[in-house]
């Protein structure tokens, strides 16, 4: 069986504990409009079409470029043969996937790090990443999901008897904005936390901060108060970056300009967090 | 700068005998300027007079019946000329960069040798002095033993004659030097820096300081017992030690200022441990880390024994950006150096010399860099010009080819190299008085020599291209190639491109690039099998230095290199699709045998996310190394600070860059050097 993947980045430091290598996977039930991977949300994988590698403005009437529209049109084509248009993701067998991170069993052990999912919303593929996961525990591997809660619940008792640890992303910026191929029942993230909860995965919530939301009147004493509602956990603040700038444009899509707060409001408002839990709060910077 | 160079060398022809012409260039320095230095040419030469005003060149003789007499005397005569200057620094140094060693013509010059300076702390001079000398190495001896001795009993008055506590002190240190072992840390400092400044002086290259930690450790450990100096203290030799090592760095340059080869080994297995990691081991790492020099550097030996704390004091100490430590994989190199001929024993005291290459510290006399270097790339294009009329059938066929035609391209099979003649390093190595013969002449026991192989990355990436494009899914024919090289890609920025984004890539762990890269190398293996230098079997460097200068003369290439453009060196992770640990994986799945006995460097950028978690660094340089990548070194920089330290040096004076076995700063490097760097760690481009 193969998986959908958009990308697998090892060395990764901020995906949960220790030095992790992190699989991205194609899809999810949101649409956030800060999302870092945007790439990663439609089921089906989007092409990028990134015009600085298009040779046009160097080469008019490249032999290997015969037949491209976007010389003439300015439309973004379909193939290039010299790599400005790719897909987004594509299908990669499970075995290769587990040599791939097999790679670093031996920084895993020695960093208490280990393998994380990501995506897009991994648990989609809860059935095609089953035995993956399998054979990873059977490796003594750390697995950690990072998951936005929103994804069909029955998935959730696939995966989470092999999950370590939890990353859970509060999507609590504002009201959820979904990707309208996927329909989920309205109290799917309360159901999924309570299986969460159920489950022995460590937890840790993640809150991307977002200066534009944060700023409407009231929205950080309801945050407070949301956090407040959770079981306790520890809690990584992420200040929103734009390092994904660039692949909207290569998309096609629109880029939301947003923006992280100051760097003293964020510490302002995670002293305000820490006040509320005895868990440890960290302000991340990526 | 071409024209500058040439009329350089027109001046310097007036100003010198015949016979030490070509070594001009070196002497002056001033193609090692930092850039626009001399803006006009008026300027240049005012300089270069000024220059050849304050020197005084010691010329050798002319054709000498004894050439390693005659070197003994113009050393010698070079002393007798230097003249002391009161101790300004906590140590005197006996290098006067006004005074110059013209090197014997037709001479190979020495370079990227240490002498053992535990063995050189128990040098007795006045026992080692011929009492009668007969043959032209006693009388070397003999030379070279009495102009020392002279040297520090001029030098010693005139510290006497200062009267400082620290003169005073600094002088009784000189006298005890010919005939006795240091007795405190300081004084064993001092008398390092006492052979190491005369080595420069009489123009040895890149002379390397082997083990300090090792070395200087029996004399911290008394005094640190006997409280006769704090750990502290000792902290402030060693900066001071580095310092006077790092004062002449424009002066002990090769080719661009910083190449001085001045490397302090630390760490590594000894006879009694798996791992030597001494308080000094990481005192010198953090003098290193606090005052972020280029040059003198260090390397440390690194292994499966090697502590936690170790890496993360290395990882510390390189994401500091100074370029050092290097790492070197001395699980990997020690077992080879085995297998090429050095005795077990031996190959625990192995050292980097150059900028990669092993050898053993006070009993190596190998010259890893000898000309002429191996070009794979121009064989390539050679093949491509001269096609057979009927058309290679498959790869494979077309690789048989490549081979019979690298073969008739290679220098002659057995090479002999005169070096010049070396007596006061020949004092300083215990094997050339057993042997009673000049270290040039196989005073020591060891002489395995070698060549650098430059552009291999290049042509490996060309072959695939080749593999690729003609055979596997053919777009192009052979001739096509062909013509498109020839005419440096004019017209077809297309192929270049197609050629330049291939996903198979030098660096990358697939499995066609990881075949084609051990086929490449057993293929040079194979064909250079049986060549000699001087009658010992020779090596080959697999990573390149002056990537740029030395790829001038090759035309275009198949990886999409256009002609004169640098050369790739080292595994550096160039192409987006490969990262670091891609890169690493790729050094660990090489498989190095005798013949690569000089290995190869994985050269990448450390990421700002890893410089503020240091123990993941230390991490994962730990697994690099233990998945068996042969060597390490790190930058610590980006593209924007490059563009901007190139549009405003005087914005970044201390901007370090790792350049191939050594780190300079940025802004001292030749504008085509700079270019180079900003085109490297440009984030995606449409490179030149
Ligand atoms: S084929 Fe690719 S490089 Fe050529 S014009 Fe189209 S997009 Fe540009």
């Amino acid at each position: 069986m193969s998986l959908p993947i958009v990308r697998i980045q090892r060395h990764c430091l901020h995906d949960g504990p220790g030095i992790r290598t992190t699989v991205f996977l194609q899809g999810c039930a949101l649409a956030c409009p800060w999302c870092s991977n945007p790439e990663a949300i439609p089921l089906t994988p989007p092409a990028f079409f990134d015009e600085q590698k298009c040779i046009a403005h160097i080469q008019a009437d490249a032999p290997l470029c015969a037949g491209c529209p976007f010389p003439e049109s300015g439309a973004a084509p379909r193939t290039c043969p010299l790599g400005a248009v790719h897909p987004a993701s594509s299908p990669v067998e499970q075995d290769a996937v587990l040599q791939h991170l097999m790679k670093d069993a031996a920084l895993y052990r020695d960093s208490n790090g280990g393998v994380t999912f990501s995506g897009g919303e991994p648990f989609l593929h809860a059935r095609a990443l089953r035995p993956l996961l399998e054979a990873l525990r059977e490796e003594g591997i750390h697995i950690a999901f990072e998951t936005s809660g929103f994804f069909p619940p029955e998935q959730a008792p696939i995966l989470l008897p092999f999950i370590n640890h939890l990353l859970l992303d509060l999507k609590w910026m504002t009201t959820p904005v979904f990707n309208p191929e996927i329909s989920l029942p309205p109290d799917v993230f309360e159901q999924n936390l309570a299986a969460f909860q159920v489950a022995a995965a460590e937890m840790t919530y993640r809150l991307v901060l977002i200066r534009e939301f944060l700023d409407v009147p009231g929205k950080r004493e309801s945050l407070l108060a949301r956090l407040q509602e959770l079981p306790p956990a520890p809690i990584e603040l992420l200040p929103l970056h734009h390092l994904a700038e660039s692949k909207y444009r290569q998309l096609g899509i629109p880029f939301t300009p947003l923006s992280a707060p100051t760097r003293s409001d964020q510490k302002a408002f995670c002293s305000q967090i820490k006040t509320l839990t005895d868990a440890p709060v960290r302000l991340l910077r990526l | 700068m071409n024209t500058l160079k040439h009329s350089i060398k027109q001046v310097g022809q007036r100003c010198l005998p015949p016979s030490v012409h070509h070594q001009f260039g070196d002497y002056l320095g001033y193609i090692r300027q930092a850039p626009r230095r001399h803006s006009s040419r008026f300027q240049f030469y005012r300089d270069f007079l000024s220059y050849r005003h304050q020197r005084r060149f010691s010329l050798p003789a002319e054709d000498p019946a004894q050439p390693q007499v005659a070197a003994a005397e113009q050393f010698a005569r070079l002393l007798h000329w230097f003249k002391p200057s009161p101790l300004e620094t906590e140590y005197f140094y006996p290098l006067d960069d006004h005074l110059i060693f013209i090197q014997p013509p037709h001479c190979t010059s020495i370079a990227s040798l240490s002498p053992d300076y535990t063995e050189v702390f128990h040098l007795n001079l006045e026992d080692l002095r011929p009492r009668d000398p007969q043959t032209p190495f006693a009388r070397s001896m003999d030379i070279t033993i009495r102009s020392v001795l002279h040297l520090i009993e001029k030098v010693a008055a005139h510290l006497e004659r200062q009267g400082t506590a620290r003169s005073r002190q600094v002088a009784d240190y000189l006298r005890r030097l010919p005939s006795s072992p240091p007795a405190s840390f300081d004084e064993a400092l001092q008398k390092i820096l006492f052979y190491n400044g005369l080595l420069w002086q009489n123009r040895y290259l890149h002379n390397g300081l082997g083990r300090l930690d090792l070395v200087l450790a029996p004399y911290y450990d008394a005094d640190i017992r006997a409280n006769r100096i704090t750990h502290a203290e000792a902290k402030e030799m060693l900066k001071a030690f580095i310092r006077q090592l790092g004062a002449h760095t424009r002066f002990k340059s090769i080719k661009l200022i910083g190449d001085t080869g001045q490397v302090i080994m630390l760490g590594g297995r000894t006879p009694e441990s798996d791992s030597f990691e001494h308080d000094l081991t990481f005192l010198f790492l953090e003098v290193f880390q606090e005052l972020n020099i280029p040059d003198p550097k260090c390397i440390l030996r690194v292994g499966a024994h090697t502590s936690d704390n170790l890496w993360l004091a290395a990882a510390s100490c390189m994401a500091t950006g100074c370029g050092s430590p290097l790492l070197v994989n001395e699980d990997l190199v020690i077992p080879l150096m085995q297998e090429h001929g050095y005795s077990p024993e031996d190959s625990l005291q192995a050292a980097i010399g150059a900028c990669w290459e092993p050898y053993v510290i006070g009993k190596s006399f190998d010259q890893t860099n000898i000309s002429p270097a191996l070009f794979p790339l121009l064989v390539f294009t050679d093949l491509l010009r001269q096609l057979p009329n009927e058309p290679i059938p498959d790869f494979p066929s077309f690789l048989r080819r490549y081979e019979e035609q690298l073969k008739k391209s290679l220098p002659p099979s057995r090479q002999t190299v005169d070096f010049t003649p070396a007596p006061l390093l020949s004092l300083l190595f215990p094997d050339c008085h057993t042997r009673q013969k000049d270290i040039s002449e196989e005073g020591t026991r060891y002489n395995f020599h070698g060549r650098q192989v430059v552009g291999l990355p290049n042509t490996i990436n060309a072959l695939l291209n080749i593999k690729q494009l003609v055979y596997d899914t053919p777009r192009f024919t052979l001739p096509e190639l062909a013509d498109i090289l020839e005419t440096n890609f004019e017209g077809r920025e297309d192929v270049r491109q197609l050629a330049q984004r291939s996903p198979l890539q030098f660096g990358s762990t697939h499995p066609d690039v990881l075949m084609l890269t051990q086929q490449i190398m057993q293929m040079l293996t194979r064909v250079t099998e049986h060549h000699t230098i001087n009658g010992h079997k020779a090596r080959m460097g697999f990573a390149s230095s002056r990537y740029v200068d030395s790829a001038e003369s090759i035309p275009a290439s198949l990886d999409g290199r256009k002609a004169s453009a640098p050369v790739a060196a080292h595994i550096i992770p160039l192409s987006p699709d490969i990262d670091i640990a891609e890169a690493l994986d790729f050094g660990g799945s090489l498989t190095y045998n005798t013949t690569w006995l000089n290995g190869n460097v994985v050269d990448f950028i450390i990421p700002p996310s890893f410089l503020a978690d240091l123990p993941a660094l230390a991490k994962i340089l730990k697994h690099g190394i233990h998945r068996g990548a042969y060597e390490v070194q790190l930058n610590v920089l980006s593209h924007e600070q490059l563009l901007d330290a190139r549009a405003h040096p005087e914005k970044y004076p201390n901007l370090i860059i790792r350049v191939w076995g050594f780190s300079a700063y940025f802004c001292d490097l030749p504008v085509a050097y700079q270019d180079e760097f900003i085109r490297r760690t440009a984030p995606s481009c449409l490179c030149p």
